[in-house]
């Protein structure tokens, strides 16, 4: 009897680890933005952009994550309050805040790992539409700055 | 006499169980006829016998018992073990297939997920060019129009500098 019941203990701890994620996609498990994507991805007025493959590494990206929100004030709240987390100890290459707050911002967060940048991208425009971008990969801001303003296809 | 009729018929092979139980039953009651004492021993070894085998096989209702009930238990756990197995097999269908099906390169719209390829580049490239700011944004055209005229003033300066001098 302890026999079957080790056994199938054992089956059931097989199938439930093995299916969990093992993406590469951990490093931006400690941003604050995660809970961005995570809440209002799959929500109405919303489009959401995760690129993770070969496509990306003509760019030096290793991983690309974007979502776009229309008209939604609860969420721009929430977003600078997450950006504001998010941005102690980055480098910020570029901030314009206005009185409701950010605008627009390009952070490079703190280097968790060697050749592996990671960037927040946000910008708010005036009818209200929200971007915001988590890009990682060997890019260095120039990079970044160039492919921004270049208009390349990606 | 009756028993001398069921023995008769025992012989030949005719007597059904309850006469062959009867027969048994009044040799082992005790002292017989002594026309019938030659049949007693073989009455007698007949019932010892069946009391024998009605003992072994009480003895052995206890371990049968005991094996059918651990073949119960065995059959409920393989039947939970199975059901668990066959939730968690539609649990991955459902759940972590969607997830992978949405999982490395994806465009959700609205709720829905796209995997094509170019849709998914075509909304990539369109977030950053729309996080990308203009030059227009980084400078306010008054700033803009004031730096103009400070560089065409240099310019100026400049050109008349050099005609002063041709001078």
């Amino acid at each position: 009897m302890k026999r079957i019941i080790s056994t199938i203990t054992c089956l059931l701890f097989v199938c439930l680890a093995f299916p969990a994620e093992m993406h590469g996609k951990e490093m931006q498990k400690d941003l604050r933005i995660q809970e961005v994507f995570q809440r209002y991805g799959k929500k109405k007025n919303v489009t959401m952009v995760e690129l993770s493959t070969e496509m990306l590494e003509t760019y030096g990206m290793a991983h690309y994550k974007s979502i776009k929100i229309k008209n939604d004030p609860d969420a721009l709240r929430f977003i600078r309050r997450c950006l504001e987390a998010d941005q102690k100890g980055a480098r910020k290459i570029k901030e314009v805040t206005d009185d409701g707050g950010i605008v627009s911002a390009y952070y490079q967060l703190p280097v968790v790992r060697e050749d592996m940048n990671r960037y927040i991208l946000f910008k708010v425009s005036k009818k209200g539409e929200i971007n915001l971008v988590y890009i990682e990969g060997d890019l260095d801001s120039d990079d970044l700055i160039t492919l921004l303003f270049s208009g390349n296809d990606l | 006499m009756r028993i001398d009729d069921l023995l008769e018929k025992y012989f030949e092979g005719e007597t059904t169980a309850a006469e062959e139980k009867e027969l048994r039953t009044f040799f082992s009651s005790g002292p017989v006829a002594e026309h019938l004492a030659p049949y007693q021993p073989l009455f007698a070894y007949f019932d010892e016998e069946i009391a024998r085998k009605e003992e072994k096989e009480e003895a052995v209702v206890p371990a049968v018992a005991e094996r059918s009930a651990r073949r119960r238990v065995f059959y409920m756990v393989s039947g939970i073990a199975a059901s668990l197995l066959l939730l968690l097999g539609i649990g991955q269908i459902f759940f972590f297939e969607g997830r992978r099906y949405c999982a490395d390169n994806y465009v959700i719209i609205n709720g829905r997920c796209y995997t094509d390829v170019k849709t998914i580049r075509e909304h990539a490239f369109r977030a950053l060019e729309e996080v990308a700011t203009t030059s227009e944004e980084l400078i306010p055209t008054f700033d803009r129009d004031e730096m103009d005229r400070q560089i065409i003033e240099e310019q100026l300066n400049d050109l008349r500098s050099l005609f002063d001098e041709e001078e």
